[in-house]
């Protein structure tokens, strides 16, 4: 067995790497050295069993797909501005439905009917216990049934002043307008991404 | 086919361009993971890997042998390939006919120009190759198989390896003389017309 530098010459010379006087020298040793020249044919066997084996042909196609390599269709150019406003268009609809909206509480009429129920509460005079939640209970009409009944009838005239100093309708509904817009420019925006993917399939 | 327009035009995102590369060079990739990985269904998971990861990473590309370039990228998704299978060890399926038993040599392997003899030595000779080659440190393996099966010159190979040129020979000698031992060992197997066969120099 040749030592290491011996074989790595070798292994050199067989791939043509060695300068023409490095390989002259060495084919000198080689002619009287038959270790020297059985290691050599030990390498070139190798070599060339490597380079005998069959190169395959790929058993598919390796070709990439746009989802692949995560590549996104080009969208039109307005795609940024429409974007932009409807985001815009959305933001100026919650802002608009927050200012403009009723109170919820006006909304369900519950203030006055709430307030009495809260000081019940609050002076200890809740239900008393297991009556309270009996079957019976349930069938029985309920005490505030009357003040509930009244809210529901036409305007009363203590009602009417409060009405009056409520400002009168707008004479545009600008919440309405930007729900409408934003509505729309996300609907164009669905529809430019799909022209835009299915141009390319 | 103009290999640098192509890469040019790849490198602005043009797939097109990237697929007609990878139509050319499928087989390298493959038959290169093949070896290293001596596994055809991982072979072709780190092929397809390879082929993402060159495309996205395509823009660090800076000239030279593409080919050594997309084979560092094929070497570099055999190791993360190996490693993925140290940590969850599977068992490869081998093809099966329609009664369940396994092929040892599927039919798209084969090479229509051989008699069935020779088919068969080819087996054997392949068989005990990936073998030995199997039987190698990868890094050992990864050099041989560039040098040896893709035939790219060494300072290709210290590219492709991100390694030294010095370490590049020290690693082909060396590869190529345990792969010369191993074979020893299949020598009485091997059919007689691959024994000590020798290239004319």
């Amino acid at each position: 067995m040749k030592n290491f530098s011996d074989i790595e010459f070798l292994s050199e010379y067989l791939d043509g790497r060695l300068t023409a006087n490095d390989a002259a020298q060495l084919e000198l040793r080689l002619r009287s050295d038959p270790e020297l020249e059985s290691a050599l044919q030990d390498l070139r066997a190798a070599r060339s069993f490597l380079r005998q084996l069959p190169q395959r042909k790929a058993p598919r196609n390796f070709a990439l797909t746009r989802q692949m390599v995560g590549l996104k269709p080009p969208l039109p150019r307005a795609y940024p501005l429409f974007k932009f406003a409807s985001a815009f268009a959305a933001a100026l609809f919650l802002f608009s439905f927050a200012v403009h909206a009723p109170p919820l509480s006006a909304g369900f009429g519950g203030s006055a009917a709430a307030a009495p129920a809260v000081a019940m509460y609050d002076a200890g005079e809740a239900p008393a216990g297991d009556a309270a939640f009996s079957p019976e209970s349930f069938a029985a009409p309920l005490p505030e049934e009357e003040p509930t009944a009244k809210m529901l009838q036409a305007p009363t005239e203590e009602s009417a002043p409060l009405e009056a100093d409520l400002p009168s309708a707008a004479p545009f509904n600008w919440t309405a307008l930007f729900f409408i817009v934003a509505l729309l420019g996300n609907g164009a925006l669905l529809i430019m991404r799909y022209s835009a993917s299915a141009k390319w399939r | 086919m103009d290999e640098t327009a192509l890469i040019a035009s790849a490198q602005q995102g043009d797939l097109d361009a990237f697929n007609t590369l990878v139509l050319h060079y499928q087989n390298a990739v493959f038959n290169t993971a093949l070896r290293i990985l001596g596994d055809d269904d991982s072979a072709q998971d780190a092929a397809q890997e390879a082929f993402i990861s060159a495309f996205q990473s395509l823009k660090s590309f800076r000239g030279g042998s593409f080919k050594a370039w997309l084979l560092r990228t094929t070497t570099n998704a055999c190791l993360d390939e190996l490693r993925r299978q140290k940590r969850r060890p599977v068992v490869p399926l081998e093809p099966q006919t329609d009664d369940g038993e396994e092929i040892d040599s599927p039919k798209w392997l084969t090479d229509p120009n051989l008699t069935p003899d020779q088919q068969s030595e080819a087996d054997e000779l392949e068989h005990a190759v990936q073998h030995c080659l199997d039987s190698l440190p990868v890094e050992f393996r990864a050099v041989i198989v560039l040098a040896d099966v893709q035939e790219l010159d060494y300072a290709e190979v210290a590219r492709a390896a991100r390694i030294p040129l010095g370490t590049v020979k020290s690693r082909i000698a060396r590869a190529r003389l345990r792969l010369r031992e191993c074979l020893r060992g299949f020598e009485e197997l091997l059919p007689s017309s691959f024994r000590l066969k020798e290239e004319q120099a």
